[in-house]
């Protein structure tokens, strides 16, 4: 898969990963709630789950914080990483660390929405039995 | 460690961008017209909250039982992680109830808590529904 990680410039392939939406949803945002509801329904996160797995999701996110945010659309793509990380398997411990362990000081957001997307990351147990029919008397 | 809830419902869902839960058609009773039946869909939730920090993973024991007989029992692993809480979410389809009682459900984590719930299954068959229907004889209403 061909990702390319340059902060505006994201992108899946020929995709861009700040879509119009996310750009949009990071300028109006006025609180780090508003903006992690509005981005887990937008299509660029959709977008980043579909054709990358949490590691690469992970990684991509380093790699944009690595350096600073030359401008504000620099920083959706960011953002969009971050909320694709809130679909994480909450078992799948090995990632979680990676998430906790990411600087996220260059979002100003970045340590609030981590702390709300790890607050439900509550493990479920989901079990399905068919059980045998009664006999009739 | 202690118990947030636990009830049952004919379905639940878990949100897959959320990870949130929603319960739908929360089961207080049952009412039935003919015995034995397969109840055909049934789902137990429970969220259980750990007091302890960390990762941690423990079996629980699911025990069904109608009218104090057992029906079924199923081990039931149970992951905790750093936010200490643990949801539990079992879809059961054809439950057998022979005769109307309390039908509850007992999960239960050896040595630390049990997160039950129990409702009735209700006999409404038609025999009973006449005899509801019935009018009181005239010495009756005197």
């Amino acid at each position: 898969m061909d990702t390319t990680l340059n902060q505006a410039s994201a992108a899946i392939g020929p995709y861009g990963i700040a879509t119009p939406s996310a750009k949009e949803a990071v300028l109006v945002a006025n609180t780090p709630t508003f903006l992690l509801d509005r981005l887990r329904k937008d299509i660029a996160v959709q977008f980043v789950l579909d054709n990358m797995g949490p590691p690469e999701i992970v990684r991509a996110l380093q790699d944009g914080l690595a350096t600073p945010p030359t401008d504000v659309t620099a920083l959706v793509p960011l953002y969009v990483y971050l909320v694709a990380l809130s679909s994480v398997d909450p078992r799948d411990q090995e990632v979680w660390k990676q998430i906790r362990s990411l600087d996220l000081s260059r979002l100003e957001w970045g340590e609030t929405m981590r702390r709300l997307i790890c607050a439900d990351a509550v493990p479920t147990t989901t079990l399905e039995f068919t059980l045998s029919s009664p006999s009739k008397p | 460690m202690k118990v947030q809830f636990a009830l049952c419902a004919q379905t639940a869902s878990i949100d897959r961008t959320t990870n949130r839960v929603s319960i739908f058609n929360v089961i207080d009773h049952l009412p039935v017209s003919s015995f034995p039946i397969n109840v055909p869909a049934v789902t137990f939730v429970s969220v259980i909250e750990s007091d302890k920090d960390g990762d941690s993973n423990v079996k629980g024991i699911l025990e069904i039982t109608a009218n104090k007989s057992l029906v079924a029992r199923l081990d039931v692993p149970i992951n905790f992680t750093t936010n200490r809480l643990a949801r539990v979410v079992i879809n059961f389809q054809g439950i057998p109830v022979r005769e109307p009682g309390p039908l509850t459900f007992r999960l239960t984590i050896p040595s630390e808590v049990t997160a039950e719930t129990t409702f009735q299954v209700i006999n409404v068959s038609q025999k009973e529904a006449i005899q509801v229907a019935t009018p009181p004889t005239a010495q009756q209403g005197k």
